[in-house]
């Protein structure tokens, strides 16, 4: 039996909410974003297969997000790479920037590396999973993953672990 | 601490305060009820439709030397900030969606200089955009400041300025480069 609205936001908004704010860095365009899927959930009523209703949700969220990034010209003008306002301040000191570091690290990758990322490491899809949500081949969420992982070790100096 | 198979943890954690509640689901429910009405699904299309316009229309006027003056773009746009006129409010720096360039009267970097015509605008746009660099590998900073983009309906749009890098599209430039771009614009 398909899952309602409110039983899928109660299980995945949130986690829609938070990759949309982890691409955007941006509180306000995630939860438009979360709004923008949702929306389409309920106006589109889109037949979601048992246990695939998350990729769904998340693609949605991913292309809208890319939307947003790939903006074009000066509407789109960004000051500065879009920081986590969430997150502790850069010059913190300490175990909790330590923590965040990685994060931040992932925050700073390209959208095509950060997709794959987050999607791998923080909601824990496969590479089929992902190939699929992001239509992409698999061999190319593979690459992706690689060079995510080369480019995360380069930034935090090699204190990363893979 | 710093492995990824901790991500999950330590996002969680850090995130631990933003989730969907129930303002936003209402907010969405809302939002869905508008989107049935017909009036809805045309002003989803609208920004799309109108910067498409304004863009290929701003491209004639660069091409024949002309200044742009798109009036009824300008209502539609800037909608989505502020519902009258004159209306002075700071908004985050990427809610730059919205903003139709064409409709820009001036831009003041503060501390810095102002533009005030629409040609210098257009002119700033073009040297940012010649030469940008890729912008994905750009850090955040420490300067102070900010931007204050004025609309010609009297919306007034202050944007903090506390990196060293502007972006443009996909491209970005470093801050003091855009000092330096902004201060040599002819008046």
């Amino acid at each position: 039996m398909p899952l309602s609205f409110d039983e899928l936001y109660r299980l995945y908004a949130t986690d829609v909410l938070r990759v949309s704010y982890y691409y955007l860095g941006n509180r306000t365009q995630a939860e438009d974003v979360t709004q923008d899927v949702f929306v389409r959930l309920i106006t589109n009523r889109p037949v979601l297969e048992p246990g695939r209703e998350k990729a769904w949700l998340l693609k949605v969220a991913l292309n809208r997000c890319r939307d947003l990034w790939r903006g074009a010209w000066f509407k789109k003008i960004v000051l500065g790479h879009p920081a986590f306002e969430l997150f502790p301040a850069p010059d913190e000191i300490g175990p909790a920037a330590d923590r965040y570091a990685l994060a931040e690290a992932v925050n700073r990758l390209g959208p095509e590396f950060k997709e794959v990322v987050l999607l791998f490491y923080y909601q824990g899809f496969s590479v089929a999973e992902i190939a699929e949500i992001l239509g992409i081949a698999e061999g190319t969420v593979s690459s992706r993953l690689s060079r995510a992982r080369i480019k995360l070790k380069e930034e935090l100096k090699g204190d990363v672990n893979c | 601490m710093n492995k990824l198979e901790n991500l999950p943890e330590i996002t969680d954690r850090a995130l631990d305060g933003l989730r969907a509640d129930d303002v936003l689901k209402t907010r969405i429910l809302n939002a869905a009820l508008q989107e049935d009405k017909p009036s809805g699904k045309q002003l989803r299309f609208i920004p799309v439709l109108l910067s498409s316009v304004a863009l290929m229309i701003l491209c004639v006027f660069l091409l024949n030397g002309k200044k742009p003056f798109l009036p009824e773009e300008e209502q539609h746009l800037i909608h989505s900030f502020s519902a009258g006129n004159s209306v002075s409010e700071t908004i985050p720096f990427n809610d730059f969606t919205g903003i139709n360039p064409d409709t820009v009267e001036s831009m003041e970097l503060i501390p810095g200089c102002k533009l005030t015509s629409p040609g210098q605008v257009i002119r700033l746009s073009e040297l940012l955009v010649s030469g940008s660099e890729p912008a994905p590998d750009c850090s955040a900073g420490d300067l102070k400041g900010r931007l204050d983009i004025s609309i010609s309906s009297g919306l007034l749009i202050s944007l903090p300025a506390e990196s060293p890098y502007i972006g443009w599209s996909d491209g970005v430039r470093k801050c003091e480069e855009f000092f330096e771009i902004f201060k040599e614009i002819p008046d």
